[in-house]
């Protein structure tokens, strides 16, 4: 153990306020920011199980209850407003768990917590800008919130148009300030993230330990460096979008406004320049876990490690030349689609690379199915379902054909909802024993992933049938021929609510055992930086750096 | 698991490091602010063109 790493007199720890309020620890900032993913995940996952709820059956079921519930409206007035309050549930859904729960729980979370550890420095270049990326989520958090009580389209409350916030819908279409508050949130969820890019990159630069070559470094912070390089170059092109949005709501100006010399498919390309490159911002850091994960209960190596993290930076470098691909619908001529057509399949063979190295690195290892490996290898086959889905979308032709239908959300919800969220279990479950000094139920942690499982294909298999026969997406209601499949998918939903309550019980029942889990629970297969501390890791860990070899 | 050789670094070092790392990260804000400008200066002379 490297307790020589850790001084006594490093070992000084606020309390209380200033501990949490003011803290500049990596950990501790890794710590809030997975406790709010965990609280925003909530939020937005009761959001899902209400959608699934209302569509369980044809006709509206519940939503105009709830609208007359929170705005106090009644009869027609109801109905309409409980189809709007639908539409808000979808946005919210959509950017609370992009901004709200991904990326805090595998950037601000798991990469704060462990990137430092794994490259041997002591914290993150910039310990007071850390502490700034996460209290920005908060006021970002609750002014997405705020937005669903206050006026968006005539005679409706909050942000309806979807998480891409399109114009003329988000401009001459609601008027009303949920809008703006919705770009004022999304501007400084932007900014925190930009903020933990620049913290990140920085960190992985310049604060590695000596002999931690690029070449050398483990696979988590390959992903993360890549995934910062993303949010860095993407984000400010988002934040100019919105922000022409903005003027245009409010100052005049008519960027996206035809009438005015505007155009609002420029719009679209803004954002899916952005959009894009965020797509491979949630899953490329489950990416590095997975690695890690596989790896360590196969007891090898990686399979191909260069190559794993090369992939990654193709998927990355191309990642920024294919966003049309969403736009397939809008006009743009055949020649460019052609090419988008062309550049988004090429992503499949980094992509294909990191599977197949996956599934390499099992091959002949000496493979223990302990929880988080269980999760990984759940990740790979979800992830691998969703990616040949985007392979077929990629096709202009096809796209058109189910463009806007739920075929494109059982898609983006196997590589985001099942990839990515498996991925953070995942990780969760690898990295719990690390972080708090305990041991979970192995057995709570297997229920928890096979009900989950169950869940989520039940609720997405089914969307690829509703999409192949015309089911449209953002719509409360549907004709009765849809009505079998989505009564599955809704019983899907309630089978995936259960699996997180099974997971709140797993985490309180491992602080209440308080099971010590020891510096290594894995055995001889964990060999990145973090297996060497204690569990928890010190305060203050790699005051002295470790040489690596 | 072996354990890692620890390396104490001077005061000089320390310094060092903290002033590559401030050089990288005002470098890469820098790198954002233009990227946001020109995104919205980009389109303002078409929108100013357009414009009745």
């Amino acid at each position: 153990m490297a307790g020589a790493a850790v001084h006594s007199d490093h070992e000084h720890k606020p309390r209380g306020l200033v501990r949490w309020l003011f803290s500049t620890n990596h950990k501790d900032i890794g710590t809030l920011y997975l406790i709010f993913a965990i609280i925003a995940g909530l939020i937005g996952g009761f959001m899902s199980v209400m959608m699934r709820w209302e569509l369980a059956e044809p006709g509206i079921q519940i939503f105009h209850g709830l609208a007359s519930l929170v705005y106090g409206v009644e009869g027609d007035a109801a109905i309409d407003a409980g189809k709007q309050l639908y539409n808000v549930f979808t946005t919210m859904h959509g950017l609370i768990m992009i901004f709200f729960m991904v990326m805090p729980a595998l950037i601000g979370g798991f990469a704060n917590w462990m990137v430092p550890i794994m490259i041997g420095a002591p914290d993150m270049a910039f310990p007071r800008m850390n502490n700034i990326s996460f209290w920005l989520l908060i006021p970002a958090f609750l002014l997405l919130l705020i937005s669903f009580f206050v006026p968006g389209p005539a005679g409706g409350w909050g942000v309806g148009g979807g998480w891409t916030m399109y114009p003329p819908f988000a401009t001459s279409g609601q008027p009303g300030p949920a809008m703006d508050l919705a770009i004022l949130s999304v501007h400084i969820a932007g900014a925190s993230s930009i903020l933990g890019a620049i913290n990140f990159i920085t960190t992985i630069f310049n604060m590695r330990a000596p002999g931690m070559t690029m070449h050398k470094m483990p696979l988590f912070a390959w992903a993360v460096l890549i995934t910062a390089f993303l949010l860095l170059l993407s984000l400010p092109v988002l934040a100019g979008a919105i922000t022409m949005m903005l003027t245009d709501r409010n100052f005049g100006t008519a960027f996206f406004v035809p009438e005015g010399g505007g155009d609002p498919i420029l719009y679209q390309h803004l954002f899916w320049f952005f959009g894009h490159p965020e797509v491979y911002i949630l899953i490329l850091p489950g990416f590095g876990i997975v690695s890690h994960i596989v790896s360590t209960f196969s007891r090898k190596p990686i399979f191909g490690y260069l190559g794993m993290a090369y992939a990654m930076v193709a998927i990355g470098a191309v990642g920024f030349v294919v966003w049309a691909h969403h736009m397939y619908t809008t006009g743009i001529s055949l020649d460019t689609q052609r090419y988008f057509v062309f550049a988004t399949m090429v992503i499949a063979v980094p992509t294909g690379v990191k599977v197949f190295s996956w599934i390499a690195t099992m091959w002949g290892g000496s493979i223990s199915f302990k929880p988080p490996m269980v999760w990984s290898i759940g990740f790979i086959f979800l992830f691998t379902v969703g990616g040949v889905t985007g392979v077929q979308l990629a096709n202009a032709g096809f796209d058109r054909s189910v463009h806007d239908t739920y075929y494109v959300v059982a898609h983006f919800h196997y590589v985001l909802s099942l990839g990515a969220v498996f991925a953070i279990f995942a990780a969760w479950y690898y990295w719990f024993p690390k972080m708090t000094g305990y041991m979970y139920s192995p057995a709570i942690a297997h229920a928890h992933f096979w009900i989950t499982f169950i869940g989520v294909n039940l609720i997405f298999f089914p969307q690829h049938f509703l999409g192949l026969a015309g089911m449209p997406r953002r719509y409360i209601d549907y004709p009765d021929a849809f009505a079998g499949w989505n009564h599955v998918s809704s019983i899907g939903s309630y089978i995936s609510a259960f699996a997180v309550l099974v997971f709140l019980y797993g985490v309180f029942e491992a602080f209440s055992k308080k099971r010590v889990a020891g510096a290594n629970p894995w055995g001889e297969g964990a060999t990145t930086l973090e297996w060497q501390l204690p569990s928890p890791p010190p305060y203050h860990q790699w005051v002295d750096l470790p040489r690596v070899k | 698991m072996t354990e890692p050789e620890l390396v104490t670094l001077t005061e000089a070092q320390k310094k060092a490091r903290r002033s590559r790392s401030v050089a990288i990260g005002v470098g890469l804000a820098v790198l954002v602010v233009i990227f946001y400008v020109t995104t919205i200066i980009k389109f303002v002379p078409s929108f100013l063109n357009g414009a009745s």
